[in-house]
Parts: C-alpha cells; sequence; structure tokens
C-alpha cells in the first residue's frame, strides 16, 4: 500500500457515522455563533485553528462573560487538557524514525476525540509505515468536514429549530459514549471508563474547572495501578 | 465586543488548543506502544473523555444548557440499551437515542 492509498483509506473510513457526528456538532457551533454575533470569517478561523469543539464553545461563552485574554487562554488550555494525554497516546502508535519531527507537529493539530477513537479502533489493521498517511487522511478529514460544516451551520441556521439544533449537538456525545464501550476490551479501561463515570459528577461539584481533568487521572490511574499489580502477582 | 477582540479570543484559544497537542507530542518521543507508560496514558485519556461525556450528559455548558437533564439521561440510558441489543450496531443506537432526546426534550422540557 501507498503512502497516497492510505491517506484516501483514513479519509474514506472518516466519512459515514464519525463525520455526520462530528459535522451536525460544528453545524450546531456555527449556527450559535451567528446568534451571538461572530461574522463568517470569524466562524470559520474558530474551527480552522482553534479546532476542538468544547474549547471553542469555552472561548466564545468566556468572550460573551467579558472575560480578559488570560481568562479565555486558561479556560480553553483546561477544557482541552484532555488532547494532551490522547496526543502522548496516539503519537507512538504513528511515530516512525524515518520522518521528521515537524510532520508530528504538524499532524497533531487533527488529534480530536472522533479521530482519535476511530485510529484506535482501525489501527491494527494498518501496516506501520502507512500509519502516519492513514491518520492524516482520517483526522484532515473530519478537520476539513468541522470547518465545513461550521461555516454551514453558520448560513443557514434559519432553516433549524431550537430543538433540532439541541439534538445535532446532543448526537456527538452519544456517539462518544458508543466508541467508548466498543473500546472497552480490557479490564483496566473498563475500570477506568465506570470509576469516571461514577466519580466525575461529584468531583465536578467541587472542583468545576478541574474536574473533568482530575476525574479522568484518578480513575485511570486506579483502573491501570489495580490490574497492573494483578499482573505482577499472577506472573 | 468588537472583531478585534473575537480575533484575539480565536488566536488564544487556538495557542492554548495547539499548546495541548504539542506538548502531547513532545512528551510521546520515547514512549514505546508495548510500555506501561503508553497503557496508563491510555486509561488516563479514556478516563477524562467519559469525564468530559458525564459533564455534558449532567452539566452541559452551550447550547445544551436548554435541554432537560432527564431527557440527556433517557437518551444515555436508551443509547446503551440499544446499542448491546442491536450486537452493537453504532448508527441506530445514537440516532435512536438522539431521537428520544429531542422527543422528550420538545414534549416534556
Amino acid at each position: 500500500m501507498h503512502n497516497l492509498q492510505a491517506l484516501k483509506i483514513g479519509a474514506k473510513d472518516a466519512i459515514g457515522v464519525p463525520a455526520l457526528g462530528l459535522g451536525l456538532s460544528m453545524f450546531a457551533f456555527g449556527a450559535f455563533l451567528k446568534s451571538v454575533g461572530f461574522n463568517a470569517m470569524q466562524s470559520f478561523s474558530s474551527t480552522f485553528f482553534a479546532f476542538a469543539l468544547p474549547g471553542q464553545f469555552v472561548m466564545v461563552e468566556t468572550l460573551i462573560a467579558g472575560g480578559t485574554i488570560l481568562n479565555i487562554f486558561l479556560a480553553v488550555l483546561l477544557t482541552n487538557a484532555r488532547l494532551f494525554p490522547m496526543t502522548v497516546n496516539l503519537m507512538p502508535i504513528i511515530r516512525e524514525p524515518s520522518k521528521p519531527n515537524w510532520k508530528y507537529y504538524f499532524i497533531c493539530h487533527f488529534i480530536a476525540v472522533t479521530a482519535w477513537f476511530n485510529m484506535l479502533d482501525k489501527h491494527i489493521k494498518i501496516e506501520k509505515k502507512n500509519k502516519y498517511s492513514y491518520f492524516l487522511g482520517l483526522g484532515g478529514f473530519l478537520w476539513l468536514n468541522s470547518v465545513f460544516f461550521t461555516v454551514l451551520g453558520y448560513y443557514c441556521s434559519f432553516f433549524v429549530t431550537k430543538e433540532i439544533l439541541l439534538g445535532m449537538v446532543f448526537f456527538n456525545p452519544m456517539y462518544f459514549l458508543v466508541m467508548t464501550i466498543g473500546a472497552l476490551v480490557k479490564k483496566d479501561l473498563i475500570l477506568s471508563v465506570l470509576l469516571a463515570a461514577f466519580l466525575s459528577p461529584f468531583i465536578y461539584i467541587y472542583i468545576p474547572d478541574w474536574g473533568v481533568l482530575v476525574s479522568g487521572i484518578i480513575a485511570g490511574t486506579v483502573g491501570f495501578f489495580t490490574f497492573k499489580k494483578k499482573a505482577v502477582y499472577d506472573s | 465586543m468588537t472583531a478585534e477582540e473575537v480575533y484575539i479570543a480565536i488566536i488564544v484559544a487556538s495557542i492554548a488548543t495547539y499548546s495541548c497537542r504539542a506538548l502531547g507530542v513532545f512528551f510521546s518521543k520515547n514512549i514505546s506502544t508495548s510500555s506501561d507508560l503508553f497503557n496508563w496514558v491510555k486509561c488516563i485519556s479514556i478516563g477524562v473523555i467519559v469525564a468530559v461525556i458525564s459533564r455534558m450528559i449532567l452539566f452541559p455548558i452551550g447550547i445544551l444548557e436548554d435541554s432537560s437533564v432527564y431527557s440527556r439521561l433517557t437518551a444515555t440510558i436508551l443509547l446503551i440499551s440499544v446499542y448491546f441489543i442491536s450486537k452493537k450496531n453504532i448508527l441506530l443506537s445514537v440516532f435512536l437515542s438522539t431521537l428520544s432526546f429531542v422527543f422528550f426534550n420538545y414534549y416534556f422540557n
């Protein structure tokens, strides 16, 4: 398989539910941007440069609330902090020693939950030398699709009722949830997911800003070390 | 809010978002896919994603704030049920749960 072929397969795998789920949410985001007074270029730039939907919502809401530049930076940083462990986890899968380092700093812009889940789901079937190109096709397509749907949502928001917009936004977390359940093949991941689901609402009440991150770190750490310890004893 | 303020906000948000990814690239340089660290980070990643989903269902921000928590919880229960009953049909489970969310939200909110 050539690199171009791998890129095409990656883009093809993005078409369907992954592109639709992300696209619907981005459409609703575009409509939201229009309702708060952004222009088309600003809506386009938001997804083109700051691609990661929860952070984009936080950016707009902090701006509307009159937040300072530092407020916006910290709020977006905390909201998108999940991208750090996701990138640390994905890079070793796609890294090839022959490729220059800057290529990884370029491709990381496409890492988001949808692309991450789909890459983890499909990468075993892709040869190591083609994984970079495959992810470029998958993540790059999802990014372009998101930019397109943001602008579409901006221009076409008047066609859609508020109830339908709500449904569009809700489609994506539901898709994330089934992808999460589908990825649960190992005990450490199952425990991490269950702990995060039960702990996060309580932690979030006490530390709203850090709740998501702290819950994920506690759940993932307990989940991993519970079964790592058992594996050491078993061996 | 002026046009300049919006563009500055987008630039600042872009830097914050890209920093999370770029730091991930930097710190992953010497991690092997067979190492404990790799698997630990995977557990943390999936834990954080589930915490994000929980927050979107229980304490959403943005557009979803206008929906009822009951419609979101009902849709989530339906999603998981349909997913397993339909032998892991992603499209069917996501569509039905979203439809139920829209329905419950429209008639009971």
